[in-house]
């Protein structure tokens, strides 16, 4: 059984936002819901000052931190590891308890416009829109239509740093699992023992 | 896919990096656009700006129909009232005659912006010619605020590269160093390759006064007082000097280092038969140089000699004479940057072969832009990493045939253009953007040299890009006649006699480079509502004034056709198959000045004026300028006006780019604005604190004009960072438009906006080129 999983490399992140775009463009996610969001932060005091960027998405926990605080069973796994939302089953008022339970801050509530233009969309937009629900929790889902079709995720596609390896855990001569296992990948948080499939590797310092 | 979705090839051009994509259109929709795979300039990457065509084409901002003023300039409403295209292009074709006819071509001007604005650069070509045609010299461009001494035209003088791009091959190169440019952000298929380079172990040397994302990921960041980067060099010269680590032999073949230059006037010394001279020190005599001289001559580069009676130096004598007082310890005061580092920054660069060099904005937006220009690529004539594989080296010329139309302008166009009246010698030697809309607005306002009465602009932010916002809205209203096209209402329409809705470059047509294909690329979707690619508008503006036959009949396919003949291609040939025809562009082809010409049997050399790399150059010196590159101090700046820093303390900088914005475009776009919703101002954290500034606090800054009094004022946000010097506030630039989808109002162009550009005066002026100075700008900052 395939496990897919993702590699970051923060040597390699430049902050540049195209991840985010593409997942925008790829999912047609509701104004101010994001699946994936960039973390910058700054160290030092000028000029001995470094910065690193930190694409953050859901890393598609074995243990499912989420899952196990959703009272309506939402949250469940599915082929390859990956955690999904059934959009049916997420319907939790205002107090989300899965929201609170993801120790790294991805989910999302769509809580702002149900379109970026509204009477400008296209027949794509106005079906793709749609199947956003107002009040639904949604997550990064590594473009779940698109693995399964044998495509990259979209971020991992557009990246111009080429920061993203995608692939199978299990797969043991692909790129993601040497590099997994090689260098000094890490799931962020690695204390909460949750068992990511996100890992984070940083081949390079700045200086 | 089943789905009836078509797949259309094509490439983006919203900046120069031209990356590949397809286009997913279905039922006549756009529904995405991805990096296509194959494309070998971004490999199925893309950046997000190409990313969000789709947000941008179907935008229910844009502008939809040409529209025509009802009510006098100056009125806060111009009661736009809709128009046809025809009564549009038919009022602009007539007034431009009758200003022709009034005042002579050259009181018309043809403003264009940077790459991209509405579809793209490729068409600018095309407008070139319509002005060539009308006979006006005055046609704009942005080599004044952007590139001038990279690329447009570069350094023709001083290495023959006239209107090429540095090229570097990433995969040789092992030292990489940067200058103002943020090159991960701003040449987006780059970053891969750049961080591969340096996964392989090449140096990666940042010199930038902030702390951009690519100096984020330098080795060394090299973190200097904006504007000083000319001492930086002039100190690395010295190191490399001192240490002997320059190559004595590329010197004396192929630079003019060994020519011997007259101490009583500064030209080279002639005779012999030859136009120039070296001393040979095995001979102790003159010999003459054509310029090229025997393989046994051994020319002295350094010492003093008499020769007939005039005393002369080698010009490296004289290179090495001015380096001698620009020690790392001196340039240490100058830049900020340790002796220390800055010597050891000078050995790894010497030392570590092939190291390249490339450089953009930040450096030319100085009032020593140029001569920082020389001293840094002179540092890759001097060790030896002049165009070699991995090297600074240039794109090859090989391109479409020129279809500007030149020929077709008045003999005396340089001498009528504004640059030379301004006196810009070597802007006007080189005749590139002899009239940049600075000096347009100085026309305009002063009818010095001559009046300026009409304005046709496409795709340029006018009052928003160009600095002293103030200055150029004021010129625009003084106008008899202007008519803008953009995709949006921008600012300078408020002055606008007639307004034309410009499609975005994804509606539009261009035949070029997509390797490993030559591409015609067709529009992926119609134009939205009435909106014209600027190429049709070109083209048929061009028929209304008389000149259809030089313009295909009106026909830019048979343009296209015309541009591809050195391919042997017609645009049906590129247009029957979805990629086009496969063509790599060739690749750099290294030393081609060592090739032996046949007809003279020499080296084919340098398209300088002495044939060789010029350390030296007599042209300068004989335009009035230094012929080396010394020492000058940006203008402003806290050392070469200090007055105007007594009231206006901190250095103002507007620095880099991130990936999702291209200068002032794309503001509108939500999915990018959601990336950045405001403008900031970055000031340091302990420049905060004495200020009392906290996060997110509004703030009013204040520059003055060069008299003291104040030029503008704008409102911005406090980001606090470490990222700036605590001198230093960085303000972004490009920021007006609103953003309706997320609720995100408009910003003005003038006092009380966000617009950096009001905040200059732009009489702080490159005096070769006519850069103006922005780097190091006075401003104050408090809270309101
Ligand atoms: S696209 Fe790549 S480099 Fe850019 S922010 Fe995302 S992970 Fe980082
Ligand atoms: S990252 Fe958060 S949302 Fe994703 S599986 Fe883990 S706990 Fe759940
Ligand atoms: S880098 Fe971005 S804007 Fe430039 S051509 Fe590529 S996709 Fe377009």
């Amino acid at each position: 059984m395939s496990r897919y999983g993702l590699a970051i490399d923060l040597g390699r992140c430049t902050g540049c936002f195209a991840c985010a775009i593409a997942c925008k463009s790829e999912n047609s996610t509701l104004p101010g819901t994001f699946w994936i969001r960039i973390e910058e932060k700054e160290q030092g005091a000028y000029p001995h000052v470094a910065k690193t960027f930190t694409p953050m998405l859901c890393a598609q926990c074995g243990e499912m931190p989420c899952a196990e605080a959703c009272p309506l069973g939402a949250i469940s796994i599915a082929e390859g590891g990956v955690v999904l939302i059934d959009d049916e089953l997420c319907s939790c008022g205002d107090v989300k308890p899965c929201v609170a339970a993801c120790p790294f801050g991805v989910l999302a509530v769509n809580k702002g416009k149900d379109a970026y233009f509204h009477e400008y969309l296209t027949p794509h937009e106005r079906d793709a829109y749609e199947s956003h629900r107002h009040g639904a929790v949604e997550k990064c889902h590594f473009c779940h239509p698109r693995i399964t079709a044998g495509l990259q995720p979209a971020c991992v596609q557009a990246c111009p740093s080429k920061a993203m390896v995608f692939g199978d855990l299990h797969e043991r001569e692909s790129e993601l699992a040497q590099l997994v296992s090689s260098t000094e990948a890490k799931p962020l948080r690695e204390d909460l023992k949750v068992d990511p499939s996100v890992f984070y590797v940083k081949t390079r310092t700045a200086a | 896919m089943n789905d009836g979705t078509e797949k259309i090839f094509s490439y983006c051009i919203h900046c120069a990096a031209l990356c590949g994509v397809v286009a997913h259109v279905k039922d006549g929709y756009l529904v995405k656009v991805e990096g296509d795979p194959e494309a070998s300039n971004n490999g199925g990457t893309l950046c997000p700006k190409g990313l969000s065509a789709k947000q941008e084409i179907y935008h229910p901002e844009r502008l939809k129909h040409p529209m025509r003023r009802t009510r006098p300039k100056g009125n806060a409403d111009p009661g736009w009232v809709r128009i046809s295209w025809d009564e549009a292009l038919d009022t602009i074709a007539e007034k431009m005659k009758e200003i022709k006819e009034r005042y002579g071509p050259e009181a018309f001007f043809f403003q264009k912006g940077s790459t991209d604005g509405s579809s793209g650069a490729e068409w600018y070509r095309f407008f070139n010619r319509l002005g060539s045609l009308y006979g006006s010299p005055n046609f704009g461009g942005t080599g004044h605020i952007c590139c001038y001494s990279r690329s447009c035209p570069g350094l023709p003088l001083h290495l023959g590269n006239k209107g090429l791009h540095p090229a570097i091959d990433y995969e040789k190169t092992n030292l990489i160093l940067l200058v103002g440019y943020n090159i991960l952000h701003t040449k987006p298929p780059l970053a891969r390759k750049i961080l591969d380079a340096q996964r392989r172990g090449a140096k990666l040397i940042v010199v930038d006064p902030l702390l951009s994302p690519t100096a984020a990921k330098a080795d060394i960041w090299l973190a200097l007082r904006p504007g000083t980067d000319l001492a930086l060099f002039l100190a690395l010269h010295h190191v490399i000097i001192q240490e002997r680590l320059y190559d004595a032999d590329f010197l004396t073949s192929w630079t003019n280092a060994p020519f011997l230059v007259r101490e009583d006037n500064g030209q080279f010394l002639d005779g012999g038969g030859a136009p120039y001279r070296v001393w040979d020190s095995k001979r102790g005599e003159p010999y003459p140089a054509d310029p090229w001289f025997p393989s046994d001559v051994q020319p002295a580069l350094t010492g003093s000699y008499t020769v007939n009676g005039i005393r002369c130096k080698p010009a490296w004598q004289l290179f090495a004479e001015m380096v001698e007082p620009c020690s790392p310890e001196w340039a240490q005061e100058v830049t900020w940057v340790a002796a220390e580092e800055i010597r050891s920054v000078a050995r790894l660069y010497a030392t570590t072969k092939p190291a390249s060099t490339d450089w953009y904005n930040g450096l030319h937006r100085s009032s020593n832009g140029y001569y920082t220009a020389v001293a840094l690529t002179l540092l890759s004539v001097v060790t030896g990493n002049w165009d070699v594989p991995g090297g600074l080296s240039f794109e090859s010329d090989v391109s479409f045939r020129d279809v500007k139309g030149s020929e077709f302008l008045p003999r005396d166009w340089v001498e009528k253009s504004l640059v030379t009246a301004a006196g810009f010698k070597v802007r006007a030697h080189n005749k590139e953007y002899v009239g940049p809309m600075n000096l347009v607005a100085d026309a305009i306002l002063t009818e010095r040299p001559y009046p300026i009465r009409g304005m046709l602009s496409l795709a340029s932010g006018l009052a928003t890009s160009n600095p002293n916002s103030k200055r150029m809205m004021e010129a625009l209203s003084q106008l008899e006649f202007l008519a803008v096209g953009d995709m949006w209402e921008i600012p300078a329409m408020a002055m606008a006699d007639i307004v034309l809705p410009c499609a975005t470059a994804w509606e539009s047509e261009f035949v070029n480079f997509n390797p490993p294909y030559l591409m015609y690329r067709q529009p992926i979707v119609k134009p939205q509502h009435e909106s014209w690619p600027d190429l049709k508008i070109v083209f048929e503006l061009a028929k209304r004034l008389g000149y259809a036959k030089q313009f295909w009949d009106g026909s830019p396919q048979k343009a296209f056709d015309q541009m591809l003949e050195p391919f042997k291609l017609t645009v049906a040939e590129l247009a029957a198959l979805p990629k086009g025809v496969r063509f790599e562009p060739p690749q750099p082809r290294h030393k081609i000045y060592a090739a032996i010409d046949q007809k003279t049997g020499k080296p084919k050399g340098f398209a300088t004026p002495t044939g060789r790399l010029e350390i030296y150059s007599e042209k300068l010196k004989s335009l009035g300028y230094d012929p080396l590159p010394y020492w000058r101090e940006p203008e402003p700046g806290p050392v070469s006006t200090p007055e105007l820093f007594r009231e206006f303390p901190l250095i103002l900088s507007s620095g880099f780019k991130p990936m999702y914005w291209l200068h002032g475009q794309m503001r509108a776009v939500p999915w990018l604005r959601e990336c950045q919703e405001e403008p900031l101002i970055w000031i340091n954290r302990r420049t905060a604190s004495k200020l009392d500034i906290h996060e997110g606090e509004q703030l009013l800054v204040e520059t003055p004009k060069r008299d003291g009094t104040v030029q503008g004022f704008i409102r911005l946000k406090a980001l606090l960072t470490e990222s700036v010097p605590p001198e230093v506030v960085y303000i972004p630039y490009g920021w007006w438009q609103s953003c309706e989808s997320l609720g995100l109002k408009g910003h003005g162009t003038l006092d009380g906006s966000a617009n950096v550009n009001n905040l200059y005066d732009d009489s702080f002026t490159d005096p070769l080129s006519g850069t103006i100075g922005m780097a190091s700008y006075p401003c104050r900052v408090r809270k309101e």
